[in-house]
C-alpha cells in the first residue's frame, strides 16, 4: 500500500498521525504541515515521543523562517509544493514516507480540481519511488470536504 | 329554422372577410387598391428666393421634395405641375413620372406663358400614385420687366469643382465620404440660388447614392459635404458627380473619383494587438522564469537540507 487517505474526527486526527509516523520505524519522512506551524507540529510530535530528527518539514502555515532546514511554501503554490515534495522524495536515500496534514486545508485556498491534480501528481510520483503516502483530513458532520475525484488517487481511504 | 337564419347572417360576412383576407395574401397588389392607403406621401414644393420672380415667357425653377412614409419600395409616381394666375385660371401645366424610394428631391421647371399677367401666381404640384393624390402649393410673382435678379441670372456663368481629400480617396464600406465643393460664378453680378445634384456611381454606372440641395452663391462658395456610403457596397472604383443647375436651365458638372476597399484590421489596432500580445508573452515569460527560479531555489534548499541531515 503506497497511498492512504485517513479521514477521522478532529479529536482523533493527531493520535492517528502519531501512530502512523510511529509505524515507520527508522524511516525518514516528509511532513507537510498545512494547518499547524512546523514549530507547533514538532512540539506535538515530540510530546508524543516521536523522533522528529528524521522528519523533513514543509511548513505551509507560516512564511517566517526560523530554521534553515524547514521549507516554507504558501498553500496556494501547489506546483511549488508538489515540486518540493518530489525533490525530497528524490533526494532522500532509501525508503521514505510522506505525511500530509491536513489535505482538506488545501481546499480553503485552491479549487477542488487543482487539489485533485496536486494529489494525483504527488501520489503518482510517490508510487514511482515506493514512497508511502499518508494524507489526513478531519471528518465533518454533513458534507464531505474531499470529493470522489480526490479519493480516487489514493490506494486506500479509511474513514 | 330561426337558428339556420342566424347562422347564415354570421356566415355571410365571415365568408366575405375570409375572401378579402385570402385575396390579400394571394394578390397583394390588388388589395393595395382596395384597402388604401398602405402608402402615404409627404409632398413639398419650394421655389428658391432668386426664382420667386419670373419673367413672363421664361421658365420657372423649383424643387419638389417627396417623402414616402409608407414603405421603402421603389415606386413610380406621376408629378403634375400646374401654374395658376391670381384668379386661379390655369396658365400652364406639365407632367412627369418619377421613381421614389424612401425620399426624393427633384428639380423641376415649367414655362410661364408670355401673355401671363404681372402679379402673383401659384404653382401647384400634384403627386398621383395608385394609393391616392397629394398636393402642395406655393406662390411666385410674374414680372414683365427684368429686375436685378434676372440680370444676375442672365449673366451668371458657373463653374463647379469637386475635391476629395487624400484621406477619403480610399474608404471602407459604411464610411463617410467627405468632399469639398467649390462653386465659382464667373459672370457674377450678385447673389443667386443654384440647384445642386450629387450622385455616386460605380464602375458600371450604377448609382449607389443621390442627393440634392439648393445653395445661394455670390461670387464663389466653398463648402464641405459628406456622403454616407452604404455598408453593402462592393469594393471598387466609384465617382462622385455634382451637377449645378441655374439660370433657366444652364448647367455645370464636375466629378471626382475614390475607391472603396474591403475593410481590414486598422493598422493602429493591429500594432496595438501585436504589442499587447507581446506584452502578455513577456509577462508570461517573466512569470514562468520567476516560477522556474523559485523551483530551482527550492530544489537547492531541499538538497541542502537532506545532505545536512545525512552528514549528522
Amino acid at each position: 500500500m503506497t497511498s492512504l487517505l485517513i479521514i477521522t474526527s478532529v479529536e482523533k486526527l493527531q493520535s492517528r498521525i502519531n501512530s502512523i509516523i510511529k509505524s515507520f520505524i527508522n524511516i525518514p519522512g516528509i511532513y507537510v504541515s498545512l494547518n499547524k506551524t512546523q514549530k507547533s507540529t514538532e512540539n506535538i510530535l515530540q510530546e508524543a515521543g516521536i523522533d522528529t530528527k528524521k522528519l523533513f518539514f514543509i511548513d505551509c502555515v507560516t512564511s517566517e523562517r526560523t530554521r534553515d532546514d524547514v521549507v516554507h511554501i504558501a498553500p496556494t503554490e501547489l506546483d511549488l509544493l508538489s515540486s518540493a515534495i518530489n525533490d525530497f522524495i528524490k533526494d532522500i536515500k532509501g525508503e521514505e514516507f510522506l505525511i500530509i496534514d491536513a489535505l482538506s486545508t488545501l481546499l480553503i485556498y485552491n479549487h477542488e480540481n487543482e487539489v485533485a491534480k496536486f494529489v494525483k501528481k504527488v501520489t503518482e510520483f510517490a508510487s514511482q519511488h515506493d514512497t508511502q503516502v499518508a494524507a489526513f483530513s478531519p471528518a465533518t458532520k454533513g458534507e464531505e470536504l474531499l470529493n470522489d475525484d480526490i479519493f480516487n488517487f489514493f490506494d486506500k481511504v479509511e474513514k | 329554422m330561426e337558428k339556420t337564419k342566424n347562422f347564415q347572417k354570421i356566415l355571410l360576412p365571415l365568408t366575405v372577410i375570409l375572401i378579402v383576407l385570402l385575396a390579400g395574401i394571394l394578390f397583394p397588389q390588388l388589395t393595395s387598391f382596395v384597402i388604401k392607403p398602405f402608402e402615404s406621401f409627404n409632398l413639398e414644393v419650394e421655389i428658391p428666393k432668386t426664382y420667386e420672380e419670373v419673367l413672363a415667357g421664361e421658365n420657372m425653377w423649383f424643387t419638389t421634395k417627396l417623402l414616402n412614409l409608407g414603405s421603402e419600395k421603389r415606386k413610380d409616381v406621376t408629378l403634375k405641375y400646374e401654374v395658376f394666375d391670381a384668379d386661379r385660371k390655369l396658365k400652364s401645366s406639365k407632367s412627369e413620372t418619377v421613381a421614389v424610394e424612401t425620399q426624393a428631391s427633384f428639380v423641376g421647371d415649367i414655362g410661364i406663358p408670355k401673355n401671363s399677367e404681372e402679379g402673383p401666381h401659384f404653382l401647384k404640384v400634384t403627386l398621383i400614385s395608385p394609393f391616392g393624390e397629394y398636393e402642395a402649393e406655393t406662390s411666385f410673382n410674374v414680372i414683365k420687366e427684368e429686375t436685378k435678379n434676372q440680370v444676375i441670372i442672365k449673366f451668371s456663368l458657373f463653374d463647379i469643382q469637386i475635391a476629395i481629400p487624400n484621406d477619403y480617396k480610399i474608404i471602407y464600406p459604411g464610411d463617410e465620404l467627405l468632399a469639398s465643393i467649390k462653386l465659382v460664378n464667373l459672370g457674377s453680378a450678385g447673389r443667386i440660388d443654384v440647384f445642386l445634384e450629387y450622385w455616386i456611381i460605380d464602375s458600371e454606372q450604377k448609382a449607389i447614392l443621390r442627393n440634392k440641395e439648393t445653395v445661394a452663391v455670390e461670387t464663389q462658395a466653398n463648402f464641405v459635404r459628406t456622403f454616407d456610403i452604404p455598408k453593402d457596397v462592393k469594393p471598387g472604383k466609384y465617382s462622385l458627380h455634382a451637377k449645378l443647375i441655374y439660370a433657366d436651365g444652364k448647367k455645370a458638372e464636375a466629378e471626382n473619383s475614390f475607391e472603396v476597399v474591403k475593410k481590414q484590421i486598422d493598422k493602429k489596432i493591429y500594432y496595438g494587438l501585436t504589442g499587447l500580445l507581446g506584452l502578455i508573452i513577456l509577462i508570461s515569460i517573466i512569470y514562468k522564469s520567476g516560477h522556474l527560479v523559485k523551483k530551482i531555489q527550492l530544489w537547492v534548499k531541499v538538497r541542502r537540507i537532506v545532505k545536512k541531515r545525512e552528514i549528522k
